[in-house]
Parts: structure tokens; C-alpha cells; sequence
């Protein structure tokens, strides 16, 4: 045994697939505010069924019953006719698992991922850093709480031995190996998880506990069950460290999520997404960032999707953000199928900076905060108006008024343009100048002018025009240009407001 | 009698000449004297202040030194206005044009939302909407938002024969006449409505019409000669 002793904790999770089906539940029905309509009821019997036909996971209502895990499918529906059942997905499970172990990668470095939905931690680094293994494990049963999923777990020595307990339930958080190796050696040989032929063959001699195996001599057990017993020996006693790879956070963001039931109306959407921006938070959270784009696929029956793209100018990472500007687009959406699935892509992120709302702004009073920065504000408008709705007015360098304004996009500073402002321009123009008619033309007073802007002449195109003010019978005033080249005609070009 | 007018009061249907609301709290002066004079102070502050013109008569020139007085750190909003905005009108008025933010909303709904949040975000001093409906309601949700944010709405309306009965603070109509811009009080919070004043367009547009100028008229555009 070396000095530096390491211990492992093991959590398993017994029915990850149930508990994501009811934490999904409710987030929905407390958003959309009906329940009722779900092609699952989850307080009925419900049971997820595995490929060779056994119940994998019950819930409540199902184990009342009388159901019980592994009972093949014939049995259980003569016991409960009207049971509800789910296939077991594997993939999904795995990914839930994953998901997991990226919420504990925060409070823990060496994370292993299991295939028999366990999580295998190192301890042993960790506990110097939280001072202690209760604090340790406080804060992780805090997480786990929180993540809403049924878990059992354990400790040992031996990763092996750690999984052993916890899939028995033992859920006793120990760093006294005296304890622990007490409860291995009364395990059940047939848990022990042994190759199937091994533990016929043991318990064909009798013997019904691990602990009656640990009494045989290793060299005489290896010498009769050959080269499985003594791996099988090897990793129950830690004598070879064991294999494991552990997880590292991922790269990219993405994830994806299918939906209880087809959602026609696009608010009953916004249930899920706050689940998936609640992810986002999490991964934007783990690495200090902030989002700026994100991409989200309506995925729809028949393989047809719908695509969104969300927008923050400012950057923001609280799910409570995300789910306000996704709200205002939803709104606008029209769902041309019903949703099946939906999936969150991270487009564009960057480093978190300190965010600051004026805290002491000029105009407003004590006490009152601001409620957007003028980023947010963009993000906010762009999301309902869409996002050529909302622009700045820009300066070109040109003399032509129709060609010198135009618009930019919103908020983006402009270069300056060197040169002195003309005194008299109109607030508004008429683009392109309307030619007035001889009548409407008779009827003008003009009172100030001209001013003549010659442009072009160093290209094709050269333009000679007096500009003037006048004011119609309407007492508009009108910002008016005459062509030199056709004096007579006089051109609309502004209005004067 | 008596207790038909208590009913009556009861039903607040009885104004009282000791109710006379207090006029605004706050004022900002227009830049005119006469103006301010009728005004009682100036524009009232963090409200929403409507004016009804036909356009292109001087509306925008007579809150321009309130919108000048506002500051280039906050945002200056404009919805939906009648015409694309001159670029150069707004560096002459001193303000940096990715300061200004044009909002197309074709549907009023978005535009009334649009004005709301930019009034009560505290990012935003002024919001100039063009807009022809408003309800009460809409109203007093403009009026509130502009309170929280301490920002002010200028509300252009085209000119209307048929008045309602809305809570103005402010409600101006603009008329121009040959002297000058005539301004009728609509609507004011607290005080005597159905007062008028002409401002001199020389006051208005002092750019390009000089006092001494403004009698002189040209019965003819003066041609140039084709150079």
C-alpha cells in the first residue's frame, strides 16, 4: 500500500432517462402552464424498457404495481395492463452523463465516465483544496441535488470496489478502508461482477460472498481459474491502478434536446430552451465568457427544420438574457410544422469583461438604476424589429445630399469626415429629388438662396445646382434645387422640419 | 341637492377648482421666451409631449434646444420618421450620428413597444415617434415608462379636426401662418388650454431668414445663368 493513499467516489445513477423525463415535465407545465396535454402521463405506471425486452427503470406508480426491475415484458403486462412504455435509449443516457460530468468538473478535475451510468471521481487531489471530505462532499451533494437526478454512491479505495458498493446502494460517503472492505467481503458473490463462468464456478464450490474469495490464496485461485481471476483480483485490490480516461470540457457547445411531445405554438418552446440555456450558462460560466451569436434548429416531423439566429450586441452568458431575446424572436416566429427536437449552437463567444450598467448615470435620480445598457437595448430591438430595422444615419464624403446621408449599421462609431458643415440642411430628403410640376412650382415663395454645390465634374457625371428655401402654400418649408443644365425645372430634394 | 352632488363627486365627475393639478414638476426651457412664457417654465420633463402638425413646419426646430441640452452620452431614438434623416442636419444639431438610432416598425404595435423600452431603459434621453393612433392606455404606459427612465417622448401626430380626450402633459398644435409658426395649447397639465402664440419663422430658422429680410419676398425665383 503506498503512503499517498487514494480514494475514489463512485456515483451511479439507476434511471437517468425517468428523471430527465420528469425534471422535463416540469419545467414545461410550469411555463406553458398546462400539463394535461402530454402523450405521457408520468404519474401513471411508467416503465422503460430495455432492447431484450426487460423493464430497466420504473416509477413510482409502476413499483406499486408490483413491478420490479428486470422482469421481462410479458409478465409485467399481465401484472399492470395499462403500463406505459418508453425503449431505453442509451445514447441519450450517455449524453446525460456527460452533461453531468461537466457540472461536477467544476468542483472536481478527474472525472471518469462509466458505461453502466456511473461516474467514477478522484478524491484524493481534491480534498486538500476544499479542506476536508465532508466540505468536498457537501458541495457536490449540493450539485447533484440540484441537477435533480437519483443517484447512489460510494467510496473506496479501488475504483472497482467503489462501483461494487455503490450499485448496491450502500451510499455511505467513508475514508475508513476497515469499513469499507468489511462491506465488500459481505457482498453477494452474484454482484460482484465477475465473468459470468467465474462466478458460476465459484458459486459451484459453494461459496456465496465475495468475502469467502478473498480467504483463498490469491496464487491458488489464480492457479485454478486462470488469467480473468487474477485481473478480476488486480483491480479489487488496487494492485494495478486502473484504467480510466478521464473527461476534459468540451470545445465546442452544443447540445441538443428532444421534446416531451410535438409543440405546435412557439411560446411552449421557451420551457426546453431555458433548459438549454441553463446548459449555456454553465459552459459560458466554466470558461469566463461571454456569447454573442447563437444559432438555434427547430427541428420539425419529416426532417424539416427551421433555423434562428440570436443575437447579443453586449454579450451575455445569463440564461435569464438569452431566454428574453429568444422570447421577443419567438414571438415573430411562425412554426410551419410542430417541433420535435431542438438544438442550441454557439456561434461566436469571447472573453468576459467587467460589465457595467452607469450605476451613477447623469440623468437619472438616486436610486434608480439603469434597466439596459444601450448594447442590451440594441439586442432587444433588433430581436423584435429585425435587425436592418434598426440603423444610424452615416455621412459619406460627398457634396450630393442624396449621396452624402445613408445609414449604417446601429451604434457603430463612423469616421469622421474633415471639412466645414454646410449651414442650412433640411432634417429630412427626399430621396430621390421629385421633380415638381409647373403649377406647384408657381405656387412656391422662395426666401433664401442660392447656394450653388457643382460636384462631379472631375467625372462623367458633373452636377451643377443652386439650392434654395421655400415654403409652399401649406407653409411647408422646402428645401428646393434647380439643375443648371434645365433651369427651368426645380427639384424637391428636403424637407425643413 | 346635496346628496345629488355628492353623488356626483363620487363618481368623479365633478372638477373642483381646488384640485387644479400643480403644472409640472420639472421644466426644461424651450431656447424661446415667448414660448416658455406660455409654456409656464418650458417642456415638461420625463413625460410625453405631443405635437400635431402637417409637418415641415419648424416642429422639429422647437424642441431642438431641449434636444440639444440632452447630451451626447445617451442615445437619441427616432420611429419610424417621415423621411430618411439628413446625415449633416444631425452634426450641425451637434450630435454624433452612432448616437442616433432609426427605427423602422411597420406595424404600430412594435413601434409603441419599441418606444416603451427605449424610454424606460435608462440608456435613452429622447424618443421622437411618428405615430397617427395612440390610446389611453398606450398613453399612460408611454407616460410611466418615460417617468421610470427619465427620458422624454415627443409624439408627432398629423394635424386632427375630431380632438380626444387624451392626458396630455403637453399637447401642442402647430400651424404656420405668414408670420411665423402659430402654436395652440391642445392640452396642458395645469393650466388654462386654448391660449395661442406666433413665433417669428426669423426666431425659428435664424440659418436662413434674417429679420430684416423677412418682409421681402420673391414673387419669382431669381434664374441663374446657365454657367
Amino acid at each position: 500500500m503506498s503512503a499517498r493513499m487514494e480514494f475514489w467516489l463512485y456515483l451511479y445513477f439507476p434511471q437517468l432517462q425517468l428523471d430527465k423525463l420528469l425534471l422535463l415535465q416540469n419545467t414545461t407545465t410550469a411555463l406553458s402552464g398546462q400539463g394535461k396535454s402530454h402523450h405521457l402521463d408520468l404519474t401513471a405506471p411508467l416503465a422503460i424498457v430495455g432492447a431484450d425486452h426487460q423493464l430497466l427503470q420504473l416509477n413510482s406508480a409502476a413499483r406499486q404495481a408490483g413491478l420490479a426491475l428486470g422482469m421481462g415484458l410479458a409478465s409485467a403486462a399481465s401484472l399492470c395492463h395499462q403500463l406505459q412504455l418508453v425503449p431505453h435509449q442509451a445514447e441519450q443516457e450517455q449524453q446525460q452523463l456527460q452533461q453531468l460530468a461537466q457540472l461536477l468538473y467544476q468542483y472536481c478535475g478527474d472525472i471518469a465516465l462509466q458505461e453502466d451510468s456511473g461516474l467514477v471521481l478522484k478524491l484524493s487531489p481534491m480534498l486538500a483544496l476544499y479542506g476536508g471530505a465532508m466540505q468536498f462532499w457537501q458541495q457536490l451533494q449540493q450539485v447533484l441535488q440540484q441537477a435533480g437526478y437519483q443517484y447512489h454512491f460510494a467510496t473506496a479505495q479501488q475504483p472497482l470496489v467503489a462501483r461494487l458498493l455503490a450499485q448496491q446502494g450502500w451510499d455511505q460517503f467513508l475514508l475508513q478502508n476497515d469499513q469499507i472492505q468489511q462491506q465488500l467481503k459481505a457482498l453477494p458473490l452474484q454482484h460482484a461482477q465477475l465473468p459470468d463462468k467465474l462466478q458460476e464456478q465459484l458459486q459451484r464450490l459453494g461459496l456465496t460472498q465475495l468475502g469467502d474469495v478473498l480467504k483463498i490464496p490469491q496464487a491458488e485461485l489464480v492457479r485454478r481459474f486462470g488469467v480473468e481471476m487474477l485481473q478480476y483480483l488486480q483491480q479489487l485490490t488496487g494492485a494495478k491502478p486502473a484504467l480510466l480516461q478521464f473527461i476534459q470540457p468540451a470545445e465546442h457547445f452544443e447540445q441538443q434536446l428532444e421534446l416531451l411531445y410535438e409543440m405546435e405554438r412557439s411560446d411552449q418552446l421557451l420551457g426546453p430552451l431555458q433548459h438549454l440555456f441553463g446548459l449555456l450558462q454553465l459552459y459560458l460560466q466554466q470558461r469566463d465568457q461571454l456569447a454573442y451569436q447563437l444559432d438555434l434548429c427547430l427541428l420539425q416531423r419529416q426532417d424539416q427544420q427551421q433555423q434562428l439566429q440570436l443575437h447579443s450586441a453586449q454579450g451575455e452568458y445569463q440564461s435569464k438574457d438569452w431566454l428574453k431575446i429568444s422570447e421577443l424572436q419567438l414571438e415573430r416566429l411562425k412554426l410551419k410544422k410542430p417541433v420535435i427536437q431542438l438544438k442550441l449552437i454557439l456561434r461566436r463567444s469571447g472573453p468576459r469583461y467587467a460589465q457595467y450598467k452607469t450605476l451613477f448615470a447623469g440623468h437619472l435620480e438616486a436610486g434608480k438604476a439603469q434597466l439596459y445598457s444601450a448594447l442590451q437595448l440594441l439586442s432587444l430591438l433588433q430581436a423584435r424589429l429585425g435587425k436592418n430595422q434598426v440603423t444610424s444615419p452615416c455621412l459619406h464624403n460627398d457634396l450630393l445630399p442624396e449621396q452624402a446621408s445613408s445609414y449604417a449599421g446601429a451604434l457603430e462609431p463612423q469616421a469622421a469626415i474633415a471639412g466645414t458643415l454646410a449651414a442650412v440642411r433640411p432634417a429630412f430628403l427626399v430621396d430621390p429629388p421629385l421633380a415638381l410640376d409647373t403649377e406647384q412650382q408657381h405656387q412656391l415663395q422662395l426666401h433664401y438662396g442660392p447656394e450653388r454645390l457643382s460636384s462631379g465634374w472631375w467625372q462623367q457625371h458633373s452636377q451643377h445646382r443652386d439650392y434654395y428655401v421655400g415654403q409652399n402654400t401649406q407653409g411647408q418649408w422646402l428645401w428646393l434645387f434647380r439643375d443648371l443644365q434645365q433651369p427651368e425645372q426645380l427639384y424637391l430634394q428636403g424637407y425643413f422640419s | 341637492m346635496n346628496a345629488l352632488l355628492q353623488q356626483l363627486q363620487n363618481r368623479q365627475l365633478i372638477w373642483q377648482a381646488s384640485q387644479t393639478e400643480a403644472p409640472y414638476e420639472h421644466c426644461q426651457s424651450t431656447g424661446f421666451s415667448a414660448l416658455d412664457k406660455l409654456l409656464g417654465g418650458g417642456w415638461p420633463q420625463h413625460n410625453v409631449i405631443e405635437l400635431q402638425s402637417h409637418g415641415a413646419c419648424a416642429e422639429l426646430q422647437l424642441i431642438q434646444k431641449a434636444l440639444e441640452r440632452s447630451g451626447s452620452e445617451l442615445l437619441q431614438i427616432w420611429i419610424n420618421p417621415p423621411a430618411t434623416l439628413c446625415a449633416e442636419y444631425l452634426l450641425q444639431q451637434k450630435r454624433s450620428l452612432h448616437q442616433v438610432l432609426q427605427l423602422t416598425a411597420p406595424r404600430s404595435a412594435d413601434a409603441l413597444w419599441a418606444a416603451e423600452l427605449c424610454l424606460k431603459s435608462g440608456s435613452c434621453m429622447d424618443v421622437l415617434l411618428w405615430q397617427n393612433n395612440l390610446n389611453l392606455t398606450q398613453l399612460k404606459r408611454l407616460q410611466l415608462a418615460a417617468a421610470q427612465g427619465q427620458s422624454q417622448l415627443y409624439f408627432f401626430r398629423q394635424a386632427m379636426t375630431e380632438q380626444q380626450l387624451l392626458p396630455w402633459a403637453l399637447s401642442l398644435q402647430l400651424t404656420p401662418a405668414t408670420a411665423g409658426l402659430q402654436i395652440r395649447i391642445l392640452k396642458r397639465k395645469g393650466g388654462w388650454q386654448q391660449q395661442e402664440l406666433v413665433l417669428p419663422w426669423a426666431e425659428l430658422y435664424p440659418q436662413f431668414i434674417k429679420p430684416e429680410l423677412q418682409q421681402k419676398h420673391y414673387s419669382k425665383p431669381p434664374l441663374s445663368r446657365v454657367s
